[in-house]
């Protein structure tokens, strides 16, 4: 299912966060050829073609790699005290930096099953995050 | 190939770099006392440069040309790759001496990294791609400092070939080692244990502060002529630029969706710049390697072929990067432990050892050298240089 309107290429952003206030994680994705795309673009560099959708994805992933943030960097970081941020690998394939909740920061491992979760971020806007456990029991 | 098919570093200067209370000078004050001093050391009337390569940041060659008392600018660049412009502007440098479209080309950078703008507030003027991705995809998920975007490589490293803190630590204390050799380092007299380091608190684990580059004020310059208007000048014993070469990721713009995360820029360059000069990494009797923080100095001694992936922490836990090792990094103490001048100032040290001029950290009989740069995102640049004999 690809969803329309292809992104202006100056509200890329915007059209990838957007779907997540409606409770939905889509990935950038070339009509022709299939690739996915994220950051997303305008044209897709395998291709070249301009018909680029947004393709719902599963929720479900793995986590590649992640960060324990001890130091507040910003003020709106200071008020999350130590949080994980994560590179996690959709199991479409796509890898997306995010956060993970409810765990431990000694409980992460490589490859430990996240689903997603949309949640408000510093700025009260619902954003894609994730937390342990597969989502389908 | 004539002594005009050669360009040579015949100028090198640095701004006295500091912490504490900030230099005192702005942001474009900084760069004209780079750009002046190695003017001064090549022995050229600014009047005579007439090639400028500004910046990436911060500063015009507009500027440049009206402080600086330049009659005329017939070369201007601006190279855009964060870290990596300095390295990568030698060859534009290069092209332009040796082309005939310049006869002296100035390269100055520099910057109040301390008392002025901080890197880790760096999205708010959103003026690269890096910084785009950052603001746009990062720092909604808490992800704003370069100390964390690249943390995220180091951990995988760590996940897939089991890289110890002990390397890092490794990277961090050889660095302040060579930094106490340095008068012109801000942590001369300031050593380092690997037991301190491991007592360094978390910034964003696997990152501690010691694995983090300095912030400072500094700023660096050289200037570029050709092998034959260095012998014609008769001063310094002229550093030729062998090879230069460039690379960049895929995509460049976002680190997590490359196919192979440890595939860098430097790892296109390095191919590129050994298969100019037909040299390998064999030939080189030191490395300034860019060290933004530990790691990436790590991974670029594996992307560079100083050592296969996954095999560099052995390589700098066993004494190789240290002076009297098999291969001396970053002799000056990097931008860990002598200054973060954007890159330059490993540029600066390497033509100081291939002029024999290193004092203390001098790398005994030193002929070849390589220079890397790293920046946004993984942003490629390496130089091969080269003392004429």
């Amino acid at each position: 299912m690809s969803a329309r309107p292809p992104a202006h290429e100056d509200r890329l952003a915007e059209s990838f966060f957007h779907w997540h206030e409606q409770g939905e994680l889509r990935i950038q994705r070339c009509d022709a050829c299939g690739r996915y795309l994220h950051p997303p673009r305008v044209t897709c560099p395998g291709c070249r073609s301009r018909s680029l959708g947004w393709q719902l994805m599963s929720g479900d992933g793995t986590v590649f790699s992640w960060i324990v943030n001890h130091r507040a960097m910003t003020a709106e970081t200071a008020a999350l005290g130590v949080y994980i941020s994560a590179l996690v690998q959709l199991a479409e394939g796509p890898r997306l930096l995010t956060r993970l909740l409810d765990v431990d920061p000694s409980e992460v491992v490589a490859g430990m099953p996240v689903t997603v979760a949309f949640e408000a971020d510093t700025q009260g806007t619902l954003r894609a995050m994730f937390r342990p456990g597969a989502r389908r029991a | 190939m004539s002594d005009r098919d050669i360009a040579c570093v015949i100028g090198v200067g640095e701004t006295d770099y500091c912490r504490g209370d900030g230099s005192g000078m702005s942001n474009l004050g900084i760069v004209l006392e780079a750009a002046r001093r190695a003017v001064a050391d090549a022995g050229v009337d600014p009047a005579d440069v007439d090639g400028v390569i500004s910046p990436y940041l911060h500063v015009t060659v507009e500027e440049l040309k009206d402080n600086l008392g330049l009659t005329r600018v017939a070369f201007s660049a601006q190279v855009n790759m964060g870290g990596a412009s300095p390295v990568a502007a030698l060859q534009h440098a290069a092209m332009a001496v040796t082309g005939g479209v310049a006869k002296f080309v100035v390269i100055p950078v520099g910057w109040n990294g301390y008392s002025g703008t901080r890197a880790r507030d760096n999205t708010r003027e959103a003026v690269t791609t890096y910084r785009r991705t950052v603001r746009d995809y990062y720092a909604p998920y808490g992800v704003v400092a370069p100390a964390q975007v690249y943390a995220l490589m180091a951990k995988r490293h760590m996940i897939e070939y089991g890289t110890p803190f002990e390397a890092l630590g490794a990277v961090a204390v050889a660095a302040r080692a060579h930094a106490q050799l340095n008068p012109r380092s801000v942590m001369a007299g300031r050593p380092l244990t690997m037991d301190d380091y491991l007592a360094s608190p978390w910034v964003c684990e696997p990152y501690r502060m010691l694995d983090c580059c300095l912030e400072t004020d500094a700023g660096a310059a050289v200037v570029v002529s050709t092998l034959a208007t260095a012998k014609q000048l008769g001063g310094h014993v002229p550093v030729s630029i062998l090879g230069v070469a460039e690379g960049r990721c895929d995509p460049s713009a976002e680190l997590g969706n490359r196919p192979d995360i440890f595939r860098i820029g430097l790892t296109d360059a390095a191919l590129d710049v050994y298969e100019r000069t037909g040299l390998g990494p064999q030939d080189m009797d030191f490395a300034q390697i860019y060290d933004c923080f530990t790691f990436e100095v790590i991974q670029q001694l594996e992307e560079a072929g100083f050592c296969p992936r996954g095999q560099g922490a052995d390589f700098v836990l066993s004494g190789a990067i240290g002076l009297g090792g098999k291969l001396p990094v970053n002799t000056h103490g990097g931008l860990l432990s002598q200054a973060h001048a954007l890159g330059m100032n490993h540029v600066v040290e390497a033509v100081r050892q291939l002029r024999g001029e290193a004092g203390a950290a001098q790398v005994a009989g030193a002929t070849t050298g390589l220079v890397t740069g790293w920046g946004d995102m993984g942003d490629g640049s390496a130089a091969i240089l080269q003392r004429v004999a």
